[in-house]
């Protein structure tokens, strides 16, 4: 049943509108009055209207339409017609609201973007493109959602971390394309890789660039199809400047593959000890990019200073019993330790790395390196591990190089024996891309105080709420944008997590920051850009918080304000005083 | 009053015909305006233009229609003279409906009352003149024909056609107009004088010149300048000559591409032009080509011995030489003898121009050839390039003249299967063989089938001879002579042998040794008796190598190849017989035999190397190491960025480009300043690539320029930097990671549980 009743908002205060009105009221009708003129009755009603106009357009009226219901369907922009029809069919005592910039439907009542939360127990249907995730939060029913129909685009997308320089940044995501398209990821220099999609439908992609400086840039997704070719958006690439690594080398006698290794992690800027036995009490100690060290015993201590022990397998053997106890305690501290095996001893315990090795029939192995085969000599073994092993450098048949976690460090190890003929052969790149993978993967990592993270998912709008997450190590967190200082909140439940809303600011490169300078650097995209994507991921917030269950019975009172144009007055006084001046005339 | 009355309707009807005139002549003009504006379109792009004519036509328009219907003069008595000829009614009176009543005489007032009441009478009637419609449906068309041509009109790009403005205009330098300012670039190149190239004046300060050219720079100042300067990439900066206070000139020969700039002082200040590109054609080397022989020509003797070589010689400023040199080589293997001809063209007599088609004919007799002779030749051409010349020549050509005394001796492999079949046929061959025939036995006659079989056996014989041979079966006749020692034996055979009744001599050694003594010939049996004496005469009398003894081989493969002789024994008996399936085993069995006497009797050469003499085991691992000391070594050798200007820059224009900045400061002009010192080096190798860059650097770091300048210099500059880093080859880093109070509690954990 809906009820509409009529309420005012008046500019001044009322008594004073409905005082002065009367007032002038009495006085024109008694100026009208005393007019030697034709039509009195009808001069009267003229000014009553005039002057009733005028005052009604002060006191602002506003018609609210009160309306009982169970249940609301909510149409928002793009809504599929035939299935509001058939919604409206099966449940025609339900609400019907729409929202400002959805298509006109009969006896919809148009929903103001504030009010949302006022309807927050009783919406039961969405229809359309649905709403942003900060307005679905604020649904509290459960409620069915029916999507309308993606328009071509990007329909999710992974970001690419931030990351270190001469690293390869990588996308992957889906579009939703109708015949072939080529994706296009474009670097501020040029296009740097491109897919070809065909088919239709939602089909999924990955592009990649590598990063050669340091920086915030745009990079942007150009789709291409046969009529078109529109850029998605632009896409934030952040490029950190790269992060040195301490390095310990020890090895049981000097060669040529450590010496290689060294000079390529020396050029790069690492910092390394290397302790190399010539003989059996002498040693020779090099030190690149740092200080000199005591590493004649290997002890927790001087181990803490490392992120990286590379060894090998005589050395290896050769630790005492304490050494090894230090190594083991520091590896579990974080440590990561990297053992180039050169022989195995089937009878030997292999302490450390806790793995069976059994004999392989092949001593050479062919890789494909950047699109290169590289045969390199290999140890013929292929090893065999209780603990999983994380693979890095893999042939078709055995791991050649991988790790395994001990606690918070790694142990890995490296079966390819030779490997600096690549840099004797220029192939510099096919010897890092051989070597840098491995070593980043088990070298010490880096722990930072805090961690910050934006909840919502890629693209930010302006004047859109973002929720941030603080992770901390233990510190209270004090989190800053732009100079001003956020109110975190602590999550209830888990210690040293952190909320926090703030609200993304003009489109381009924003910040956030913590005390110990952690920043998380966010771009904030223009409204015209990711329009795909953005409603992809409403449909899927929507998706995912929906319930089919329609459980809502209780009634409750749904009202609509709507205020009365004052054009209509305006009309009303035109017409009053036009009157009133012809009068005379006639 | 009706006076007053009267003349109101006058005025209203003069309005009235005033309002539809003026209604008429706009939509006119409009129609006019609009039919203008379409039409220009056509030609023009400008908006002002376009609406400066449109506009113009259309006041033309609406003045002639304000003459023609004359209504700038119209006033009270034009209107009321209209009234009087198209009303007779009036009875030309209607003026008087203008005066004043007082004013009128008698007659007039009589006139005035008789023509009011015709007006008044006439009034709602009066229709004035007016060609409404005619000018709607003008206005109308003119509407119709605006659409139709807007439709048509060309779409003019955005972009300025950069062609259009005058390169001189690019080098203003400084918009301060106390500061000197290039008034006058004039580039005048003379390319070397054996390109026969005009002198010519660049059209453009970027210059396309002759390798070798010289440049003639000739430039006025607006004002006076101290001195001027042409910085050329690769070299030091060159001072122009000074030839008055205003213009000064230089002249350089150039043969490098690059770029150059105009840097000049005026009032202790440095100013610089843009930088502009000298891009140097060089010379080429002459093209040859020879298009009338294959590269290999074969002549009889019989042949005409005179071969005509045509050649197409091409160079892109002149020939000024070409020859053909042949090289006749005589005999053959380490006899052979060169001798080396320069011949010349026949046509054309001299060389010279760019293109000639070159023609000679070679007498190979003249250049003494002769049966067998082979003659080697290819052209060879120099251009006109001073002081040295460019110089090409062909691939080499070959002419050889057959020998048809000399005998040549062709060793065909597979003739020899076909000829000699009988001679020699392996063991397996003869297996395939037999089973061949056994096989076909259904389809061949007996006795086709037996002669066939008895070859076979044949064959088999002839097997057993050959690999008996090695065992020293010396009195086994020779292969391939059988026939003839048959004979022979025959002949030497008893007559009582030759009638009487004889053993097949093939089959004796199967046969159970005789026991009997043999009365004739050499006694073998002494020497197996291990009781008999040594015989004293042995070594004076005829006594051959004991067959057992006198092998190739050692003892083991000399049974075995002993047993396989027995056996193909036995399978030429068979096949003899007419049996070869009996045969096959033994056929077999020999071939078993044979592959490994074969394996067995392999030569392998011994290897032969440098035998170390044995360590001492007491000496391992006991050198000298007193002077071996625990060393340290230090070092610091970070590789340094090449381009840490440019890496800067790329960060800033990217800042600047994305908060949409325009002003720089000092500091940043100065960080472009030295991005461009950075790019200068790269624009030396190629500046095509990047000289724009160098171009658009200058502009920010001057800070000149106005806002579209300089936003297009930043995405100019955006794009080249990008393209200038290399791509460094991934190194190892370290990666952050946040430790929460849960991560360590699960790492714990973790470790709990795997000790468990």
């Amino acid at each position: 049943m809906i009820r509409t009743e009529v309420i005012f908002q008046p500019i001044f205060p009322m008594w004073s509108i409905l005082v002065g009105a009367t007032l002038l009221l009495m006085f024109l009708i008694w100026k009208e009055a005393n007019r030697k003129s034709r039509f009195l009755t009808n001069r009267i009603i003229a000014v009553l209207l005039m002057l009733g106009s005028i005052t009604a357009w002060l006191l602002q009226p506003m018609t609210i339409t009160l309306k009982d219901s169970s249940s609301i369907i909510l149409l928002t922009k793009n809504y599929d017609r035939n299935k509001a029809d058939s919604l409206i069919k099966k449940y025609p005592s339900y609400t019907l609201l729409k929202e400002y910039d959805a298509a006109a439907y009969k006896n919809s009542i148009e929903l103001m973007p504030y009010a949302l939360v006022d309807h927050k127990d009783n919406i039961a249907f969405i229809l359309g493109e649905g709403l942003p995730y900060y307005e679905q939060e604020k649904i509290a029913s459960s409620y069915s959602y029916f999507p309308s129909k993606l328009p071509t685009g990007i329909t999710q997308l992974n970001l690419p971390e931030p990351v270190q320089v001469n690293q390869t940044a990588s996308i992957s995501g889906t579009a939703n394309i109708h015949g072939k398209t080529t994706l296009i990821l474009e670097q501020p220099g040029g296009s740097k890789d491109s897919v070809v999609l065909t088919g239709m439908g939602i089909k999924s992609f990955s592009l990649s660039s590598e990063t050669q400086q340091t920086g915030l840039f745009r990079y942007s997704v150009v789709l291409r199809d046969s009529l078109t070719s529109k850029v998605e958006g632009y896409l934030p690439v952040e490029v950190t400047p790269h992060k040195i690594l301490n390095i310990l080398f020890v090895q049981k006698y000097p060669s040529a593959e450590v010496r290689y290794l060294k000079n390529f992690l020396t050029e790069k800027g690492h910092a390394l000890a290397i302790r190399s036995q010539i003989s059996k009490n002498d040693f020779h100690y090099e030190f690149a990019n740092r200080e000199s060290i005591r590493i004649d015993r290997l002890t927790s201590e001087s181990l803490s200073e490392f992120d990286l022990f590379i060894m090998d397998t005589e050395s290896l053997h050769a630790l005492s019993a304490s050494e090894l106890k230090s190594l083991e305690r520091s590896v579990t501290d974080g440590l990561g330790v990297v053992v180039l095996i050169n022989s195995i001893d089937p009878k030997r315990n292999f302490p450390l790395l806790n793995a069976s090795f059994q004999v392989y029939p092949h001593d050479t192995v062919h890789l494909q390196i950047k699109n290169q085969n590289i045969a390199l000599p290999a140890l013929p073994v292929s090893i065999s591990s209780r603990l999983s092993i994380t693979p890095v450098t893999t042939s078709t048949t055995r791991i050649l190089s991988g790790y395994r976690h001990e606690v918070a460090g790694k142990i890995g190890f490296q079966l390819l024996h030779e490997t600096y003929r690549l840099l004797l052969e220029g192939k510099i790149t096919e010897y890092a891309s051989l070597w840098s993978p491995l070593l980043e993967s088990i070298a010490r990592l880096k722990t930072e105080s805090f961690k910050i993270k934006i909840k919502n998912s890629f693209p930010y709008y302006q004047d859109e709420p973002l929720a941030v997450q603080v992770i901390s190590a233990g510190d209270e967190p004090k989190l800053k944008t732009n100079h001003t200082i956020l109110p975190l909140q602590e999550d209830v439940l888990i210690d040293d997590y952190w909320h926090a809303t703030t609200w993304a600011g003009k489109a381009g490169w924003d910040s956030l920051t913590t005390q110990d300078s952690s920043t998380l650097h966010y771009y904030v995209s223009p409204d015209n850009e990711w329009t795909t994507l953005r409603i992809a991921n409403q449909q899927r917030q929507h998706f995912a918080n929906q319930s089919n269950l329609i459980s809502k019975k209780e009634t409750s009172l749904t009202t609509d304000h709507k205020p009365i144009s004052p054009l209509w007055f305006l009309m009303i006084f035109l017409l009053a005083s036009g009157f009133l001046w012809l009068t005379p005339k006639i | 009053m009706s006076t007053q009355k009267t003349q109101n309707q006058i005025q209203s009807l003069k309005r009235r015909y005033l309002l539809t005139r003026s209604l008429e002549i706009t939509l006119y003009a409009v129609a006019a305006f609009l039919l203008a504006y379409a039409l220009t379109g056509l030609f023009s792009e400008l908006l002002e233009l376009k609406f400066g004519i449109a506009v113009a036509t259309g006041l033309i328009i609406a003045a002639e229609r304000l003459v023609h219907y004359k209504l700038p003069f119209l006033n009270h008595t034009t209107f009321i003279q209209f009234l009087n000829q198209h009303y007779p009614q009036l009875e030309e009176s209607a003026d008087l409906l203008l005066l004043n009543d007082s004013t009128l005489n008698p007659l007039q007032k009589l006139q005035f009352k008789k023509t009011l009441n015709q007006f008044n009478s006439l009034y709602p009637e009066i229709k004035l003149p007016n060609s409404i419609m005619h000018s709607v449906s003008v206005f109308i068309i003119g509407v119709i024909f605006y659409y139709g041509l807007t439709a048509f009109a060309p779409k003019f790009s955005v972009t300025k056609d950069t062609q259009l403005v005058s390169p001189l205009e690019n080098i203003k330098g400084n918009a301060d107009p106390t500061i000197a300012t290039i008034n006058k670039l004039a580039i005048k190149i003379i390319p070397p004088t054996y390109t026969s190239l005009k002198p010519s004046m660049a059209a453009t300060p970027n210059l396309i010149v002759p390798e070798g050219s010289q440049i003639s720079w000739a430039v006025t100042f607006s004002t006076r300048v101290a001195k001027a300067n042409i910085l050329i990439s690769g070299k030091d900066s060159l001072a122009m000559e000074k030839n008055d206070s205003l213009n000064f000139s230089l002249s350089v020969k150039i043969s490098e591409s690059g770029f150059y700039q105009v840097q000049w002082k005026d009032q202790n200040k440095i100013t610089s032009s843009d930088y502009y590109k000298i891009e140097v054609i060089k010379d080429q080397a002459p093209k040859l080509s020879i298009e009338n022989l294959n590269q290999f020509t074969q002549l009889s003797y019989s042949n005409k011995l005179s071969v005509s070589v045509k050649s197409t010689l091409r160079d892109d400023y002149g020939l000024s030489d070409a020859s053909i040199i042949a090289t006749v080589s005589k005999g053959s293997g380490e006899s052979v003898k060169f001798r080396e001809e320069r011949l010349h063209f026949d046509t054309p007599f001299k060389i010279f121009g760019k293109n000639i088609q070159g023609e000679i004919k070679m007498n190979l007799n003249k250049l003494g050839l002769e049966p067998g002779d082979e003659l080697y030749f290819y052209v060879e051409a120099f251009d006109n390039k001073t002081p040295v010349h460019n110089y090409n020549r062909t691939e080499t050509y070959f002419i050889a003249l057959k020998d048809t005394t000399a005998a040549t001796y062709v060793e065909d492999e597979g003739l020899g299967v076909d000829l000699m079949p009988e001679y020699f046929r392996s063991q397996r061959q003869i297996i395939i063989d037999s089973e061949k025939l056994l096989k076909d036995r259904k389809k061949m006659s007996q006795q086709q089938f037996n002669s066939t079989s008895n070859e076979l056996g044949y064959d088999q014989k002839i097997l057993r001879l050959r690999y008996g041979q090695f065992l020293g079966e010396e009195f086994e006749d020779a292969i391939g002579k059988v026939d003839v020692s048959d004979h022979a034996e025959e002949s030497t055979e008893s007559v009582v042998e030759k009638f009487g009744h004889v053993h097949d001599k093939e089959n004796e050694h199967n046969l159970v040794a005789d026991k009997k003594v043999t009365p004739t010939g050499h006694d073998h049996s002494d020497l197996k008796n291990p009781y008999a004496k040594e015989d004293p005469l042995e070594a004076f009398t005829h006594n051959h190598d004991d067959g057992e003894v006198s092998t190739f081989f050692v003892q083991s493969i000399r049974a075995k190849l002993k047993a396989a002789l027995t056996v193909m024994w036995d399978a030429e008996l068979h096949l003899r017989l007419f049996n070869p399936k009996e045969s096959l085993p033994y056929q077999y069995t020999a071939l078993k035999l044979l592959k490994e006497i074969s394996n067995e009797s392999r030569i392998y050469v011994h290897r032969t190397g440098f035998d170390p003499p044995p360590l001492k085991e007491e000496k391992r691992l006991s050198g000298d190491l007193s002077e071996v000391n625990t060393s340290t070594a230090k070092q610091n050798r970070q590789a340094a960025d090449k381009f840490p200007a440019i890496r800067q820059t790329i960060n800033l224009v990217e800042e600047m480009i994305s908060t949409q900045r325009i002003a720089s400061t000092s500091s940043e002009q100065q960080l472009f300043q030295k991005a461009g010192q950075e790019l200068a080096q790269l624009a030396i190798a190629q500046p095509g690539k990047y000289l724009e860059g160098l171009s658009m650097l200058k502009i920010l770091a001057e800070g000149t320029g106005d806002e579209s300048e300089i936003k297009k210099a930043l995405f100019a500059i955006r794009k080249i930097l990008w393209q200038v880093l290399p791509q460094e080859p991934l190194s190892p880093e370290k990666k952050p990671v946040i430790m929460h109070k849960l991560d360590q509690q699960f790492l714990l954990n973790l470790e709990s549980t795997r000790n468990d």
